[in-house]
């Protein structure tokens, strides 16, 4: 064969491994730093000998402890991009390496090829950092195998159980590539002790060492979750990656003798492969996960006004982005205001959370109880979470402020220490112990000050699967608690009952609002107008003659439209973010 | 061999410390010598206040088989230097840079040997800015009493409905050695709960687990058997075991448990029991039978415990709730009923202990193998005490049923507790910590039922306990060890549970 000239190597190597990387770097910073966002706040990665030790008590445990610590620098989103970015170049560089080491003189296709659909795999939002950091161990392993004097190649029968221990399932991959490779060297007792090596180490494993069901020791670190459910794909990226030492063998000559001036077709191939690479990249840009991690970024960042605006430029249905701008709305003292410009749901569900044991419920389900100041229960949800899914910094923040706010500070140092253990919030942890020991501290806190005074001084017991049912012993306990009150107020209007709403105006008024909120005083002003019942005696509050006359005209139009619902939605639809809206057409 | 071993990546450091040589054999000695810490020299100043330690280990009674009692010392300082000196012979010495002193487990061992019943002193001394500050001594007493060898705990987060990892795990009190017997892991993350020996007997040995794989494991002969308790003559399953001496029995309470949250509370929820009875497991028969202590149902009986010599079955009892009941008015007596070991029959149960007469409620009767003192958890109400911050722990001397307040209490829970074979250690779950997590402590217990000051359970890192967010469950000394591989208890629980059989008698 030929050797390839400089120019050639550029065009054919050097400029699509670049055009790669810079892509990839773009791409997952600009279009989908979304999967940085979750996965970030998806585990909490802490730098400590008993947190390593954690992850060594099963095989593949390393690798996830690796994952994590990948994922923690997933904090800076261009840092993200670019670890994730060069991880996909190094392992394209590799299975080069391995190919050429195997024989290929120039083999481009199945490392691009393979290259690209790790970068696809990985626009996936579930997609882990321990997939690409297993593959690359393995690709890593094989090469320092097969470069090896075939003498040293027998250490391939203790470096296997190793990688089992280390990397898990990953391992296999390593297994199944230098299965192939000892086949074509014909190296058969290798092979068979390697086999043998793995499988005894297993068997002593699983008997003697792992407390682990065996599926789970055959199985971890890999997931169909980890993955995002891309099984076909990975699996066929498995296999591609596993059959390398015979691709680097196979040559298609017609291929290999078409070529543009000097160039060969095959060369050309990585060029093919970005195309369609890019092309499927954007196709799988998952918009609604872009849009409701925002929103969730948003509401951890406290940036409440930003998040209302944003979820009605930019309008949903997911009833979780939903029920964190209820959140939101509440802790700004919107909530009977703006409650019906979004979505709301008849049964609740995007006001309240009811108990579950599944990640997102648990994850958010505690900032209701956090909003109407019942802190036992905000914290509660916060440690099933943790119990269940692990230390994530959103729960330990929750966990912190919830155990300063009761002064249990020697907890909440527990908790502190976890994240100033952590590699980027350290800060948080320095803010935190500012708070130490020091109820005056908390108590002239803006967040943790207002919250210890809401906390509920009445004990009753929580009713997780009728949130609603709180909000009352709420009001008993402190019946000037604004949030809880705006609450139960919208919990009555998605009940359409009225004369719950109009009863409690007298509280609504010994609250100190000096306003009726926009949409109860539509509830009110329908109260009132269609003669539902007595009105109270208000010393302060008064119903806008505004509001009155606009329901006058929005009843007008109705009884015009009222023999076509469809019709008449439509010309109401200038009312689509009031009270009698929701109660006519939901 | 480096390059295969460790691929491509590792070959550049392997390389790099190659090309080190002998330079690193010196940077090695450079950093040993720089983290040595010399004893105090020059002029030492004597400070009056006494040091802060953490684990406190002031003035405590400990066993002379009693793993190093490492600890830290909480004062700022640059350089820190202890001596312990045998009141009857034997000293040795630690140095630190952070506070932490660690003791070599041989010459702790030693020193501990060297002055059986007497007192060991130690002088802590800290340098800060260039000089010494020596502190007053303090002292510990080394019984000459052992402690049983093994500790048994559950580790588990101190949740409240929901749990991942839970594992029962055997800790050796003679050093820091710690294993896992069980691990819920093994079997799909089932709950295992209510792990209990006979007599700190780890051959008889058994634990409850709940989930698909869901049974009580007994361990006979060595081997785990799965037996499903629950009769269809049950209202519900069986609960918390204490083993007959004789081995052939276990004592089962029989509860409906509801767990509640409260609102405001620290104490956080509330467990308790809507019904509960009492039932008798026959291992040799595989027969489950009533101890028909309520034939009206008129109470909630529950926490059985044995008289060492078997003749006499204690438990709690309650009056049985009604339907609107408030959980505060739910307080529990101690009672307790004959058994006649060969007939397998009960008399009429005695009052032991009236606790509802002081507006108070008993929980987890222990009795002592020597069976002169009885130790029990006292609370304000219900008999969940663990969550009860009030809860504090009682002796009842047999001979004359008076009741006396411990002295190892504090002002958090202490809770679940357990002897040591020989009568002398109690161990109890004290929440003094942090308020939230368990954490074992040891007491001596004298012939009277009066405990020396306690000492939480040493570790090898004297912070261990700040930073550990589980809890210590069930804590229960043991004679012996129990080796249960993955592989048995997968094999047990994939069988078929033996059906036990219900019988009157």
């Amino acid at each position: 064969m030929n050797s390839v000239s400089d120019k050639t190597k550029i065009i054919t190597r050097l400029f699509p491994v670049s055009l790669l990387f810079l892509f990839s770097t773009f791409f997952l910073y600009s279009f989908t730093n979304y999967i940085f966002f979750y996965q970030e706040k998806s585990s909490l990665f802490q730098v400590s000998f008993a947190f390593l030790k954690q992850h060594l008590d099963q095989p593949g445990g390393l690798l996830e402890y690796l994952g994590k610590l990948q994922m923690a620098f997933y904090y800076n989103p261009l840092l993200g991009a670019l670890v994730v970015s060069a991880q996909i170049l190094l392992l394209v560089w590799l299975m080069g390496r391995i190919g050429k080491q195997l024989g290929a003189e120039n083999i481009l296709f199945v490392p691009f090829l393979a290259g690209a659909l790790l970068f696809y795999l990985q626009t996936n939002y579930q997609y882990q950092a321990i997939n690409n950091l297993g593959i690359l161990f393995q690709l890593l392993l094989f090469g320092g195998l097969i470069i090896s004097k075939p003498n040293y190649q027998w250490l391939a029968v203790i470096l296997i159980p190793v990688a089992y221990f280390l990397f898990g399932s990953f391992s296999f991959l390593l297994l199944g590539l230098s299965t192939i490779y000892f086949l074509f060297q014909k190296s058969w007792l290798k092979l068979v002790l390697s086999w043998i090596s793995l499988g005894m180490f297993f068997w002593i494993g699983k008997e003697f060492l792992f407390f682990y069901t065996t599926d789970s020791l055959l199985v971890f670190p890999f997931s169909s979750t980890a993955i995002g459910g891309q099984v076909i794909l990975f699996g066929l990226t498995a296999l591609l990656l596993l059959f390398i030492p015979v691709f680097a063998k196979i040559r298609i000559k017609v291929i290999e003798r078409i070529a543009i001036r000097k160039i060969k077709l095959a060369g050309l191939s990585p060029y093919l492969i970005l195309g369609l690479m890019i092309i499927a990249a954007f196709q799988n840009i998952d918009e609604r996960s872009k849009h409701y991690f925002h929103a969730e970024k948003l509401f951890y960042e406290q940036k409440y006004d930003e998040l209302i605006r944003y979820n009605f430029n930019e309008p949903t249905n997911n009833k979780l982005t939903l029920f964190l701008n209820n959140v939101a709305l509440a802790e700004t003292g919107r909530l009977g205001d703006s409650f019906f410009k979004f979505r709301q749901s008849d049964d609740g569900s995007t006001l309240f959370l009811k108990w579950q044991n599944i990640g997102q419920y648990l994850q958010f389900g505690g900032y209701y109880y956090y909003a109407i100041g019942v802190i036992n229960e905000a914290q509660r949800w916060a440690y099933e979470y943790m119990v269940i899914y692990g230390a994530t910094p959103e729960t330990l923040k929750m966990l912190i402020k919830t155990e300063l706010i009761k002064g249990n500070y020697r907890t909440a140092e527990k908790y502190i220490s976890m994240l100033d253990r952590s590699l980027f919030y350290k800060d948080d942890a320095i803010y935190f112990r500012k708070f130490m020991n020091n109820d005056a501290a908390v108590l002239s806190d803006k967040e943790l000050g207002r919250k210890k005074q809401q906390d509920t001084k009445l004990d009753f017991f929580v009713k997780t699967d009728t949130p609603w049912l709180n909000l009352l012993p709420v009001l008993d306990a402190d019946p000037n608690n604004s949030v809880a009150l705006q609450y139960e107020l919208s919990w009555l209007m998605l009940q359409k009952d009225m004369k719950g709403i109009v009863e409690l105006l007298p509280a609504l008024e010994n609250a100190g609002l000096k306003k009726i909120p926009k949409n109860i005083e539509e509830a009110v002003v329908t109260y009132k107008l269609l003669r539902v019942g007595e009105m109270p005696e208000l010393k302060q509050l008064k119903i806008d003659p505004k509001t009155e006359q606009r329901f006058q005209q929005y009843y007008q139009i109705y009884q015009q439209n009222q023999a076509d619902k469809r019709k008449a939605q439509v010309a109401l639809r200038d009312f689509a973010d009031t009270y009698w809206y929701y109660v006519f057409f939901n | 061999m480096n390059l295969l071993i460790s691929g491509f990546a590792i070959n550049g450091i392997f390389k790099l410390f190659m090309n080190l040589g002998n330079h690193s054999i010196y940077l090695i000695c450079l950093l040993f010598i720089c983290s040595c810490v010399s004893e105090p020299d020059g002029e030492v100043q004597t400070v009056p206040e006494a040091v802060t330690i953490y684990p406190d280990y002031t003035e405590v009674t400990i066993p002379i088989n009693i793993a190093p009692l490492n600890f830290m010392v909480e004062e700022e300082g640059d350089a820190y230097y202890l001596k312990v000196s045998g009141e009857k012979s034997g000293s040795l010495a630690v140095s630190s840079r952070d506070g932490k002193f660690r003791f070599s487990e041989k010459k702790w061992k030693n020193l501990l040997a060297e002055n059986a019943g007497v007192k060991l002193s130690y002088q802590i001394s800290v340098e800060k800015d260039g000089s010494w500050n020596q502190y007053p001594s303090f002292s510990n007493t080394v019984s000459t009493e052992k402690v049983d060898p093994f500790l048994y705990y559950r580790l588990l987060y101190p949740g409240y409905e929901s749990w991942t990892e839970i594992s029962i795990v055997k800790r050796s009190l003679e050093s820091f050695k710690e294993k896992a017997v069980i691990e819920n892991n093994v079997v799909g993350q089932n709950c295992v709960n209510c792990h209990a020996f006979n007599n700190q007997n780890a051959e008889n040995f058994m634990f409850h687990m709940r989930g698909n794989l869901g049974g009580t494991y007994f361990v006979e002969n060595g081997e785990l058997k799965k037996v499903n308790l629950k009769t269809k003559e049950m209202q519900n399953g069986a609960v918390y075991p204490r083993w007959h001496p004789s081995g052939k029995y276990v004592a089962f309470s029989s509860n409906k448990v509801v767990q509640q949250f409260h609102s405001m509370e620290n104490k956080k929820i509330e467990v308790s029991d809507l019904n509960s009875s009492l039932v008798l497991y026959d291992l040799d028969k595989n027969e489950m039978m009533p101890v028909p202590v309520d034939p009206e149902k008129q109470f909630m009986d529950t926490y059985p415990e044995w008289s060492p010599d078997g003749q006499f079955l204690y438990f709690c009892r309650a009056a049985q709730i009604e339907e609107n009941y408030d959980y505060r008015d739910i307080k529990y007596d101690l009672y307790r009923v004959a058994f006649d070991t060969e007939q397998r029959k009960f008399s009429e149960p005695e009052l032991v202990f009236d606790a509802v007469a002081i507006g108070k409620s008993v929980s987890f009767p222990r009795i002592s193998p020597a069976g002169n003192v009885l130790i029990f958890t006292l609370h304000n109400y219900g008999n969940f005490s663990i969550w009860h911050k009030e809860a504090d722990l009682y002796s009842i001397d047999l001979k004359n049923l008076e009741v006396e307040k411990c002295g190892n209490n504090s002002d958090f829970t202490e809770s679940y507790h357990s002897w040591s074979s020989n009568s002398k250690w109690l161990v109890f779950s004290s929440k003094r910590g942090d308020g939230l997590t368990a954490r074992p402590y040891i007491s001596l217990i004298d012939e009277n039922g009066a405990a020396s000051k306690p000492f939480v359970l040493p570790q090898e890192d004297p912070g261990f306990y700040r930073d550990f967010v589980k809890t210590f469950n069930i804590p229960e000394f043991a004679q012996t060890d129990i080796n249960l591989t993955p592989g048995e208890i997968r094999e047990a629980a994939g069988k078929k549970a033996i059906q036990a059989q219900w019988a009157t008698n």
